[in-house]
């Protein structure tokens, strides 16, 4: 018995007493009981609909039919299933992040679960490599509103670094990272002013001073200080944000360019189009503070407007990316350097005279 | 014993419940001090002051790295608590200036901080600061700018960039000209114009072409006259002079070397008055008379030798040998050698005492020669005596001698 669902997959339902004594199926999900099995794969359970369309939509997708050598074969503790279970740890971790960079809290819950409970199978129950999942865990929590939760997710990965003193900087400033927007949405700035500045240092030493992860870091930052009515220190964070956005889309830009003859080359990870996502969620944050600001800093506005057109160019939208260009180039006229004009106008001549990217 | 358990029993609690530290308390006991100075900068915003800590942190990294091998490793930057200190609070100061839009206020803590790094190992930051005062794009007009731009530019001359010197010296004219500077900044004025007469000087012995040398020495003659340097006129007129005498126009060379004499006697400048001699010992040369030149290099070391100039002295000293060398006056040649060497050891001029080590020495066989050469050709009977006497000192050595090996 098979329901008809192409867009979400295919599920048939499953009698749960047809299944021996000690073996009973729970939902992927919420591990209630299960009535209902993944037509494809057939090692996937769910309690209802609504759970396989979250799981679907989440991860499952993506991951169907590489769980079934994982979850049929016995004993599943060989090399090859170990390696089977890391490559499923990978593809959980960038898919959930992806979902986080594009704000799908509720959507990154699925893999995040996945990612942890395959590093604890992998690497057993609070090993370091189960940090990441934890962080994406209360990450996703925090955006839901989920902040018990969230607080004792970052605890149990908080001591589990603790426990190993050699773990690497990149973690180190995702629990700070973490901390901090949990902070800030409980109301204490204070605490989320010291975790998102260790997060900013950590950044700093991992990434160095021009990485978005870096941008992302300040631009939290700056989030505490607009909440803080410290409008010159949000304005400055800012700038700095657009500034190394504009840069490494700059350098992005170029490689288009390079590559508009070879249109092959020019296909990308959904986990950079994500980043790139996260990347136009603060620009567009930016923009529309310095819209509404006293100081109507019209270099700041060039830069930005300019930035979100390169980014939509990317996205293969020309349309959108048109708009901004000429956003962009009407406010850089009116300001004395004309630094990026230059910029614009070779932006602009860009979206008319060629078509736009392939789509994946 | 019995007290002391009684008093334990009997203890009563504290008033105020223990405050347990922060997490904020434990984590700067228990980390990094340059990680905790970082992360105070940036809970209180400051994060450009953060970057360059950081960069500079970096740079200094890296430059201990490099060095290693070659010199003995000094400390760290980030070792270094008071430098650090110094740091933090004048980057915090700076920024904070910046951002209330006081430009001013912030290149001076920018220049403070140039001036605070004076030890020869730390140049390197002397030199950033120096440079991000004078280079502030909002700032770069106010009187901590200028004085940044003034060490520059001179530091630039000194250490032969001449064109960064330049180009630093003809902004800020341009600057002053332009109205942008306030009062205080116009004090800082005949200093760049200094820079300028020297940088175009150097510039133009060193130009391929004579226009072009004529160009910048003209400039150079305007730039001193602007701000009434004589001595720094004199020496534009020497210059251009030379330049003249190489075009063989001596007429225009000795009008302009008229001009510099005049010049540095005004502004009794002994050390223009010695190249201003040795320039015209140069003139003689050229028109063939050795005995001006004789003349003129002895006036030059008198004046080098007055005023304590070891190094113009020595230099004068070995051309005047040679010149007596030369017309065969070897007396006076090693006269003036045995000066030269003098001089060289006394200013630890190496080169120039082997030199004139050398010059003492030939002048010395020179004189012994002509001695011998000048005795052997006379026919009096006191010659005739000393050479029979000469000739069998001469046999008597052959016949005592040992044989050769």
């Amino acid at each position: 018995m098979g329901d008809k669902s192409s867009v979400w997959g295919q599920t048939c339902r499953i009698i749960p007493l047809a299944f021996p004594k000690g073996q009973e199926k729970v939902c992927e999900l919420c591990q209630s009981p299960a009535r209902l099995q993944c037509a494809t794969c057939r090692v996937t359970f769910y309690c209802h609909a609504e759970h396989q369309r979250t799981d679907w939509v989440g991860i499952h997708e993506r991951i169907c039919k590489l769980l079934v050598p994982v979850r049929t074969c016995m004993p599943n503790n060989t090399k090859e299933i170990q390696l089977k279970k890391m490559e499923l740890i990978k593809i959980s971790t960038l898919v959930a992040q992806s979902k986080l960079f594009q704000g799908k809290h509720q959507e990154a819950l699925p893999a995040a679960h996945l990612c942890s409970r395959y590093t604890e199978d992998v690497h057993g129950p609070q090993s370091v490599q189960q940090v990441p999942a934890f962080l994406l865990l209360a990450e996703a929590n925090i955006g839901l509103g989920n902040l018990a939760l969230a607080a004792e997710l970052l605890s149990q990965a908080e001591w589990v670094l603790l426990k190993t003193p050699e773990h690497s900087n990149s973690l180190t400033q995702q629990l700070n990272r973490n901390f901090g927007r949990l902070h800030a949405a409980t109301g204490n700035l204070e605490d989320a002013r010291f975790n998102f500045a260790n997060d900013i240092f950590f950044a700093t030493v991992e990434f160095g001073m021009n990485s978005t992860v870096t941008a992302c870091s300040l631009f939290l930052m700056a989030d505490v200080f607009a909440k803080m009515k410290k409008m010159s220190i949000t304005r400055s964070m800012y700038q700095e944000v657009a500034r190394i956005w504009c840069d490494h889309l700059t350098k992005l830009l170029e490689i288009y360019k390079k590559n508009i003859p070879n249109p092959a080359m020019l296909s990308e990870s959904f986990h950079d189009k994500s980043k790139r996502a996260e990347g136009e969620r603060m620009l567009g944050a930016i923009l529309e503070f310095l819209q509404k600001d006293v100081s109507k800093d019209l270099t700041q506005i060039a830069l930005v407007t300019y930035s979100l057109a390169v980014l939509r160019l990317l996205d293969g939208d020309s349309h959108k990316a048109l708009e901004f260009g000429s956003a962009a180039l009407q406010a850089s006229q009116q300001i004395l350097k004309r630094d990026l004009t230059d910029a614009i106008q070779g932006l602009l001549q860009l979206l008319q005279t060629n078509p736009e990217p392939p789509s994946d | 014993m019995k007290r002391s358990q009684n008093s334990f029993r009997t203890r009563r609690a504290p008033e105020e419940p223990t405050r347990l530290p922060t997490k904020q308390e434990v984590t700067a006991l228990t980390a990094d001090p340059v990680q905790n100075m970082c992360v105070e900068m940036l809970q209180r915003g400051l994060h450009r002051s953060f970057s360059e800590l950081f960069s500079l942190l970096q740079a200094a990294r890296t430059r201990r790295k490099a060095a290693a091998f070659t010199t003995a490793a000094a400390p760290l930057l980030e070792e270094q608590r008071d430098k650090l200190e110094t740091l933090k609070l004048r980057l915090i100061r700076a920024e904070e200036a910046g951002r209330a839009g006081s430009w001013s206020d912030s290149c001076q803590q920018r220049l403070l901080l140039a001036q605070y790094f004076s030890s020869p190992e730390d140049l390197w930051l002397r030199l950033h600061f120096y440079h991000s005062c004078a280079d502030s794009e909002q700032g770069a007009a106010s009187a901590p700018a200028m004085e940044a731009q003034a060490f520059l530019a001179e530091f630039y001359l000194q250490t032969d960039d001449v064109e960064k010197a330049k180009q630093r010296a003809e902004l800020s004219l341009k600057r002053e000209d332009e109205g942008m500077l306030g009062l205080n900044s116009q004090t800082l004025m005949p200093r760049f114009s200094r820079v300028l007469t020297e940088a175009n000087m150097r510039l133009a012995e060193a130009a391929d072409d004579h226009d072009t040398a004529l160009k910048l020495l003209q400039e150079s003659c305007r730039t001193a006259r602007k701000i009434k340097d004589e001595s720094l006129e004199g020496r534009a007129n020497l210059h251009m002079g030379r330049l003249y005498l190489s075009k063989d126009e001596h007429d225009s060379a000795k009008q302009l070397f008229d001009s510099a004499k005049e010049h540095f006697l005004s502004a009794q400048d002994a050390g223009g008055l010695a190249e201003f001699y040795r320039t015209m010992a140069k003139f003689s040369e050229s028109k063939g008379n050795t005995d001006e030149v004789i003349e003129f290099l002895e006036k030059s070391a008198e004046i080098c030798e007055s005023s304590h100039q070891h190094s113009e002295l020595a230099d004068v000293s070995m051309t005047l040998c040679e010149v007596y060398y030369r017309k065969g006056r070897y007396d006076r040649a090693r006269e003036v050698a045995l000066k030269c060497f003098e001089v060289s050891c006394k200013a630890g001029l190496t080169a120039m005492l082997l030199k004139a080590q050398t010059m003492v020495g030939i002048s010395s066989a020179q004189l012994l020669i002509e001695k011998h050469v000048s005795g052997g050709m006379s026919s009096s009977p006191a010659a005739l005596d000393r050479l029979l006497k000469r000739e069998k000192t001469k046999a008597c050595g052959e016949l005592n001698s040992e044989p050769a090996e």
